[in-house]
């Protein structure tokens, strides 16, 4: 079981890391914010509102990078929690999917404006949307069904093997533009002959494109410091309401 | 423009709502721990304290009624 009392120093050290890393993560997201807008060079083969359009890119990769990185780091703290049953594990985990859901609903949403100048249509029942959409949903269950628990060690226990089974949906999400015929673009290793408005990828894309993956990274670091030390917080709010009861 | 726009916006209100959230969430933990421990602390004073001497007036006092 975990002990919530943490010696001082330790604390102490936490905060400041909490502190750093917020301030890294602002001057990252600004900093990737001049590469998107001034930076990149626009892409070749396009035109007009599509050219412009393509700049969501950087925000829809760097989204992207910093969802995987939350349900990467969920599948890590379910593990954890079901081995060593330390509920910092499970608060690990659970403040991983709240901010992999806020970042999995930017890549939605920046995804969906995104297509309208490129497919078209704001939505469409492709593979790779329908994927994401699920992964989503499955993460906000997760939220849900955890939430309806009372006893906390049985919570930790659920939240840790559903989270452990809800992490299969990232592989088949990064892979259904693969595996099914899908008109969503391949970034990364490989490509899709059905895809539409893929553009090539030059230098100075590739170097916003690491610019987004540090700052996203570095914001979820500080988003998830910050809730996990929140959430041992409400654990101690609650030891102490038993305390008094 | 209109497009990159309002996905930047969008993306950013996302984020945005996510800190505000974890801000007023945090003020109110602090406020409610706060409470708790002074109440806490507050018991651990009277269970502390000894309790009252009987004085030699007030025994007379209670005799007599």
């Amino acid at each position: 079981m975990s002990t919530i009392s943490i010696p001082r120093r330790r604390a102490a050290g936490s905060h400041l890391l909490q502190v750093a890393l917020s301030v890294f993560a602002v001057a990252g997201m600004a900093a990737m914010m001049w590469f998107a807008l001034v930076y990149a060079r626009p892409a070749a083969n396009l035109e007009g509102t599509e050219q412009i359009a393509q700049r969501i890119f950087y925000v829809h990769m760097g989204c992207t990078v910093g969802a995987l990185a939350a349900f990467l780091v969920s599948l890590i703290g379910s593990a954890g929690y079901l081995v060593t049953r330390n509920l910092d594990w499970d608060r690990m985990t659970q403040a991983s999917i709240e901010i992999g859901l806020v970042f999995g609903l930017g890549t939605i949403i920046s995804g969906s404006i995104w297509s309208k100048p490129t497919w078209n249509t704001y939505w469409t029942w492709d593979p790779r949307l329908t994927a994401s959409t699920i992964t989503v949903l499955v993460y906000i269950a997760y939220l849900l069904f955890r939430n309806g628990i009372e006893n906390r060690s049985t919570r930790a226990r659920f939240g840790s093997i559903y989270a452990l089974f809800a992490f299969l949906s990232i592989p088949l999400t990064y892979y259904s533009a693969r595996w099914f015929r899908s008109i969503h673009p391949v970034v990364f290793g490989g490509e899709n002959a059905d895809a539409q408005g893929s553009f090539s990828i030059g230098p100075s894309m590739s170097q916003t494109l690491i610019v987004g993956a540090i700052a996203y990274s570095l914001l979820f670091g500080a988003l998830l410091l910050t809730r996990w030390r929140q959430l041992r917080m409400e654990d101690r709010l609650a030891e102490l309401r038993e305390e008094l009861e | 423009m209109i497009y990159l726009a309002v996905a930047l916006i969008a993306v950013w209100l996302l984020v945005t709502l996510y800190v505000v959230f974890m801000g007023r969430r945090q003020r109110r933990l602090e406020e409610e721990i706060g409470t708790l421990e002074e109440m806490m602390a507050e018991r651990r004073a009277r269970a502390a304290q000894p309790p009252a001497k009987q004085t030699g007036a007030g025994m007379a006092a209670r005799r007599a009624s």
